[in-house]
């Protein structure tokens, strides 16, 4: 390749990192539950074109089956078993519940962003571009869901931030491990699936028991 | 062959149980699969700890000492734990189709479980672990009450919470390897190339996977599931999870650290000891301010789960060979309690302590064996926890960490003295008239609760006087495992 198509996919790289990073803050903001998952979708879909873009850069064709894994599981079969497993959640247009509001959510996600690129800082000296790109806004993404989850009250937006985690968490892994074994991109994969489905049946019989999925408001068994 | 058989007998008894058995001959057919496994276990513990590790398939599965002794502790708890189940559904309301499910979830439980130990390449261990939770989730939320779903729910959320921060700790831990020219990524290579891998990838990648696992083992300040889900969970339930907390996860944990800390710089070692004694001092306050008996138990496990970390951490072999001693003599104590308190359930038919008065002069027998299960929970001799515990703080004392050994001493006291108290005010103490009201509730004990409970009380009994000559050459290798020598 010539330095220059490498320097136009680094910048491809830096641009899809920023808009991944920008699906994390749309998920603290978004205020229905298909909202939630059409950001969810979105987020994977970044993840898929990051790793085909560090594909080529890297010359991985792992990376590119990691790309078609990520369509394949998290565009098409998730949003799938959710319609399947907890429809009436999904489809239930009402203002999702916040513990703290919108935009005090959003700067303490700034907040988290600095601190992912100072944890992170340490460890850049001599790596590639890519790294300096996905590894900060994947620890940053990881940490924005991790907050994501204490705030929202519903149990369909928590589950999809703790999805919204293992994107991160992937995000940061195609970049730094891109010789990765397959099969542990493979065990991720199946692991988020496994857990769409428990968490998704799992819900439903919450609702069903209770009228709501409002889990934040269980309180039943706090420690008196 | 003998590690595929591991996964075998699960397997078939999980089809017997779908195909349509009748359910008591699924349950005791599932304990039969287990009692095959804790055979095939102890053969595997007595060949890995003749030297070479017993491997399957390369770099994939195969059995070290130590995850030969981990296995046969999981196996253990696994028989006891289904035949203890076979009465608790005999006795349970519940419809029996979701009865069923019960020993089909146990099952894929137990194949997650068992993979733990066995899988070589880190990131499969991972996966395995996650399985557990999905797995447990229904198990955990059998009653179906909103109750039991809320703790269901928050057991599988902060638990799978936790493992996506340890799949991005085990990412970075691949980076530095791959960057240092390792392209294999098994317990061994981890080992073999720790030396060479930068410290500053390293000490970050192993606090993300200590958060990550150590939310899955409750460790303190991550333990916000816990008291939900052990007090909704069913007895067996809780058994097993207590083995999985204080077995799987520590062996895990002192696995990756017994690799990390070769590379210099490395901070596994403090964090470690960090981690262990913040939970082994908190859940040590926990249990004296506990309402209800379930959730004292789960306290314990954490706090020895803090012990076992904090010990296995220490600059001194002789500390880790008493840290693996004391996941051996907790993980076949724990379930006794739990099933001497489950039985105890069914008599007083209450969770709250202080609902529970005078066990003893309702019930001689089940008052004697909780009171004696529970003192085996606190460490006192004769039982097997006393002479774990005793090591533990004669090697720390001895070891260049002398102050985290006297540190646990301290909270080993504490949760000595909060245990009995409880223990004493619901076992002796005098039946209240609404206690003698509550008499009315069915106080036959299915046999199948007391056979596991009298299994189960062996191994507590003969550790609690010494270690038989093999399990003292399997500790001996598994401690070598890990890099540590005999005194």
């Amino acid at each position: 390749m010539t330095p220059d198509k490498i320097a136009w996919i680094n910048q491809l790289v830096l641009l899809t990192a920023g808009f991944f990073l920008l699906c994390s803050f749309g998920l603290i903001a978004a205020s229905q539950v298909m909202g939630c998952l059409r950001i969810y979708v979105m987020q994977s879909l970044l993840l898929a074109a990051s790793a085909v873009l560090l594909g080529i850069d890297y010359h991985s064709t792992d990376l590119w089956i990691v790309a078609a894994v990520a369509i394949i599981a998290k565009v098409l079969l998730i949003p799938f078993l959710l319609r399947r497993t907890a429809r009436q959640a999904m489809i239930a247009r009402r203002e999702l519940q916040q513990v703290i509001n919108v935009p005090m959510s959003l700067l303490i996600a700034l907040a988290l962003t600095v601190l992912a690129y100072y944890l992170v800082g340490p460890m850049l000296s001599e790596t590639t571009p890519a790294v300096h790109a996905n590894l900060p806004i994947g620890f940053a993404a990881v940490l924005i869901a991790i907050y994501t989850i204490t705030v929202r009250r519903e149990a369909l937006p928590q589950m999809l931030s703790l999805l919204a985690i293992e994107n991160g968490a992937f995000f940061a892994g195609i970049a730094i491990a891109p010789n990765f074994p397959l099969i542990g991109e493979l065990a991720g994969t199946f692991d988020v699936l496994m857990v769409v489905l428990t968490l998704g049946v799992l819900s439903t019989q919450i609702h069903r028991l209770s009228g709501s999925t409002e889990v934040g408001t269980l309180s039943e068994l706090m420690e008196d | 062959m003998l590690i595929w058989l591991t996964f075998i007998m699960p397997l078939l008894a999980l089809v017997v149980t779908a195909s349509g058995t009748p359910l008591v001959l699924a349950g005791w057919i599932s304990a039969f699969a287990a009692l095959v496994n804790v055979i095939i276990a102890a053969v595997l513990a007595a060949h890995a700890a003749d030297g070479a590790p017993v491997i399957a398939i390369p770099h994939w599965l195969g059995a070290n000492a130590f995850g030969a002794l981990i296995l046969l502790l999981e196996t253990l708890g696994a028989l006891t734990a289904l035949i203890f189940s076979i009465g608790f559904l005999a006795q349970h309301g519940a419809p029996a189709g979701r009865k069923r499910r019960y020993f089909i979830w146990f099952n894929l439980f137990l194949i997650a479980l068992y993979a733990v130990p066995l899988l070589r390449e880190i990131a499969l261990v991972w996966l395995a672990l996650t399985l557990t939770t999905l797995f447990s989730v229904f198990l955990v939320s059998f009653e179906r009450t909103p109750a039991a779903l809320e703790a269901g729910w928050k057991y599988a959320l902060l638990t799978i919470l936790g493992a996506a921060i340890a799949i991005l700790g085990i990412l970075l831990l691949y980076w530095a390897q791959s960057r240092a020219g390792f392209t294999i990524f098994t317990w061994g290579q981890l080992r073999a190339s720790a030396p060479k891998l930068s410290p500053a990838i390293l000490n970050i990648a192993f606090l993300l996977i200590l958060i990550g696992f150590g939310t899955k083992a409750a460790l303190i300040p991550f333990h916000a599931w816990l008291p939900d889900t052990y007090s909704r969970a069913p007895f067996p339930i809780c058994a097993m999870l207590s083995i999985l907390e204080s077995a799987a996860i520590p062996y895990v944990l002192l696995r990756i650290a017994a690799a990390v800390h070769l590379a210099p710089g490395s901070r596994a070692d403090q964090w470690l000891i960090l981690f262990g004694l913040v939970s082994a001092g908190g859940a040590a306050l926990l249990i004296l301010q506990t309402h209800e008996y379930k959730r004292l138990f789960a306290y314990s496990t954490i706090e020895n789960a803090g012990i076992i970390l904090t010990a296995g951490a220490m600059a001194s072999s002789a500390a880790r060979h008493a840290a693996i001693w004391q996941i051996i003599s907790h993980s076949v104590t724990k379930p006794l309690v739990f099933y001497a308190a489950g039985i105890m359930f069914l008599l007083v038919g209450k969770l709250r302590i202080s609902e529970v008065r005078g066990v003893l002069s309702r019930s001689p027998w089940i008052g004697t064996v909780m009171m004696a299960a529970g003192l085996a929970m606190a460490g006192a001799p004769p039982f097997a926890l006393f002479l774990s515990e005793l090591a533990i703080l004669k090697a720390g004392l001895a070891s260049p960490q002398a102050w985290a050994a006297i540190l646990l001493a301290c909270f080993m006291i504490i949760s000595f003295c909060a245990i009995t108290f409880h223990l004493f005010r619901m076992v002796l103490g005098k039946p209240g008239t609404s206690e003698a009201a509550a008499d009315t509730l069915p106080t036959t004990i299915p046999r199948s609760c007391i056979a596991a409970l009298i299994i189960a009380a062996v191994p507590v009994v003969i550790l609690g006087w010494y270690i038989p000559a093999p399990l003292a050459h399997w500790l001996t290798a598994a401690t070598t495992s890990l890099g540590g020598r005999m005194p």
